[in-house]
């Protein structure tokens, strides 16, 4: 439905985009992932025509566009990284100016009203949007991109600042769109659980696409799973697995060692059964996830606090 | 015109919303009424703005007014300070009106509802229509209520041309909306804006005859070039009846110019806006 092909954007003589290359199917979620400064958010403001295109081409439905006409822009719904509703202004006034603005002044009352409920603020419509709290304007703002029924919807970082609550409730109305209106959804995140939904993976770092991937495809890069251990005598432990079980360890640090396995789960109840409790007090075990994915992938870490921890 | 969808088949390029068909030319009607709205909206919530749009002026008109009263005389003519000195703050309500409405833009890139506009379907020359049209009508309402002091001034109400006033206020509005619109466009924070505004158009506004005459010397050829001195002129022969001798063009010369000011504001503010990307 959408394909873009070698976009590239300049910020002065700093390359923010580099020959990005992209495709959006109808109904596929598709979602550009990378850390703050990857140039996740420069792509998002290219393709909604924010910010010129220093080279490269755009298609819609199989036909060369720019992301000023007007075929384009009648179905593109965006959602900014920071709401874009006028504060001043209710939550009904908003979303009927937005309709408005999409041509739909007429038959705008039972969009606004529908767009309400899917906002969860039917009770609250004559509010004045600066008396919200964050997490209700984002989902008004949500709902706002909505409001036309877009058929390919453009969201930079839609659920940064929601509660888990009013993230799920975006997943489920995303969910929605693409199973039963079968929009084209196009979304930057920084969030593994929130890439974990996504139908494809466009990794990006430094401006580049470094790798197109299912989620699945890339945790099974992501690596093995790992399994810790704590306790007093490692060298001990260390031997022990080998000869009972075959499994090779790694210490780290003084008191603890590391094994890497296919699956840690089924490891736990033989390994608890090898020792007494004062000679293995823990074990625990980590599944790599889209941020471990990210790290094997690019080199660099995904968000702050992986960064920290690597 | 229609053009078959690749996977469902189905007609696009005038998609159906409820029944309606969307057209370039509905999407952009919606975006001019759309922001014309907007600005609807926020006059008649914001009524400080009343306040400092039209009393300030207003105050200025009266205590400047009675001050230079006993000083003030033009050859020629017999005329009060007051009479001479009430159209030019009727064009400093415009000025105001449009300084304060285009200061808009600059918060709005800064809050985000601008993006959201920059994406609609709608154009960019839409955007600024809109934007001129809402802050015409905001200024046509404060002109409309200063008129109502008018008499205070020596202007009888019965001797208002109501038309021309109208006509002139819209004009004058829009060309000072697409002014400062391109101002706002280029400039990044409020502070900027007022520090341009304060430089550049209040000084307009100083040499537009609408405090002193400006017929002699060197300030009369800035005068000429001066678009705000057609708004003032207008202004003039608006609350005489069409035809005002304190005006330096004669009506015609006035509203040629007017038209020509807000059509050539108008095209540079389109023109600014559609070459000039500023929403991010």
């Amino acid at each position: 439905m959408i394909r873009a092909q070698g976009l590239e954007h300049f910020y002065g003589a700093r390359q923010a985009v580099k020959e990005l290359s992209l495709d959006v199917a109808q109904g596929e979620i598709v979602g550009l992932m990378g850390p703050n400064g990857s140039g996740k958010s420069t792509a998002f403001a290219l393709l909604s025509g924010l910010l010129p295109m220093n080279a490269g081409s755009l298609e819609y439905r199989e036909k060369r566009v720019t992301p000023d006409d007007w075929s384009y822009r009648r179905d593109l719904g965006v959602v900014f990284q920071d709401v874009s509703l006028d504060l001043k202004l209710t939550a009904k006034e908003n979303l009927s100016l937005t309709a408005r603005m999409h041509g739909l002044g007429r038959n705008s009352a039972s969009r606004v009203q529908k767009a309400l409920v899917r906002a969860g603020l039917p009770e609250r419509e004559n509010d004045l949007v600066g008396t919200l709290s964050g997490g209700l304007r984002r989902r008004l703002d949500i709902a706002r991109a909505m409001i036309h029924e877009p058929k390919f919807l453009l969201m930079d970082e839609p659920t940064t600042g929601l509660d888990l609550e009013s993230f799920e409730q975006t997943w489920r109305i995303l969910e929605t769109l693409r199973a039963e209106d079968k929009t084209a959804i196009l979304l930057t995140t920084h969030r593994p659980d929130e890439a974990l939904r996504c139908d494809k993976l466009i990794v990006m770092r430094d401006g580049e696409c470094v790798r197109t991937a299912t989620p699945d495809e890339l945790l099974v890069e992501a690596g093995k799973d790992l399994l810790l251990l704590e306790t007093p005598v490692p060298d001990v432990v260390a031997s022990t697995l080998k000869k009972e079980l075959d499994l090779s360890s790694s210490r780290i640090g003084q008191e603890k060692l590391s094994i890497e396995v296919a699956s840690a789960q089924e490891w736990v109840v033989p390994i608890a059964n090898l020792f007494e409790p004062e000679t293995l007090r823990a074990i625990n075990f980590r599944r790599p996830g889209l941020a471990e994915a990210y790290f094997k992938v690019t080199g660099s870490a995904l968000t702050a606090s992986q960064e920290e921890a690597q | 015109m229609s053009v078959s969808d690749s996977t469902t088949g189905k007609g696009l390029d005038n998609k159906e919303a409820n029944g309606q068909v969307l057209t370039k030319l509905t999407t952009e009607i919606g975006l001019i009424t759309a922001l014309w709205q907007r600005d609807m909206l926020r006059l008649l919530k914001e009524r400080s703005r009343w306040f400092g749009v039209v009393a300030q002026p207003m105050l200025l008109w009266l205590l400047l007014g009675t001050g230079m009263s006993s000083t003030f005389s033009l050859e020629g003519i017999e005329v009060d300070y007051l009479t001479y000195f009430f159209p030019g703050v009727c064009a400093m309500v415009v000025l105001f009106t449009t300084i304060f409405a285009t200061m808009a833009v600059i918060e709005d890139r800064s809050e985000g509802f601008l993006q959201q506009v920059l994406t609609s379907p709608g154009s960019r020359h839409a955007m600024v229509l809109g934007k001129c049209a809402g802050v015409s009508t905001v200024a046509l309402a404060q002109i409309l209520l200063c008129a109502l002091v008018a008499p205070a001034a020596g202007y009888p109400l019965g001797d208002i041309h109501w038309g021309l006033l109208v006509s002139v206020t819209l004009l004058g509005a829009a060309g000072l909306t697409g002014l400062s619109f391109m101002f706002a466009w280029v400039i990044n924070s409020t502070h900027g804006y007022h520090a341009i505004m304060a430089v550049l158009l209040l000084p307009l506004w100083l040499i537009s005859g609408a405090m002193f005459p400006v017929d002699s010397g060197w300030i009369a050829n800035l005068a000429v070039l001066n678009p705000m001195t057609y708004l003032v002129d207008g202004f003039r022969h608006s609350f005489s009846s069409g035809s005002s001798l304190l005006a330096s063009t004669p009506l015609n010369t006035t509203l040629l110019c007017l038209i020509g000011i807000g059509i050539g504001m108008f095209a540079g503010a389109s023109w600014l806006a559609h070459s000039y990307r500023k929403g991010k």
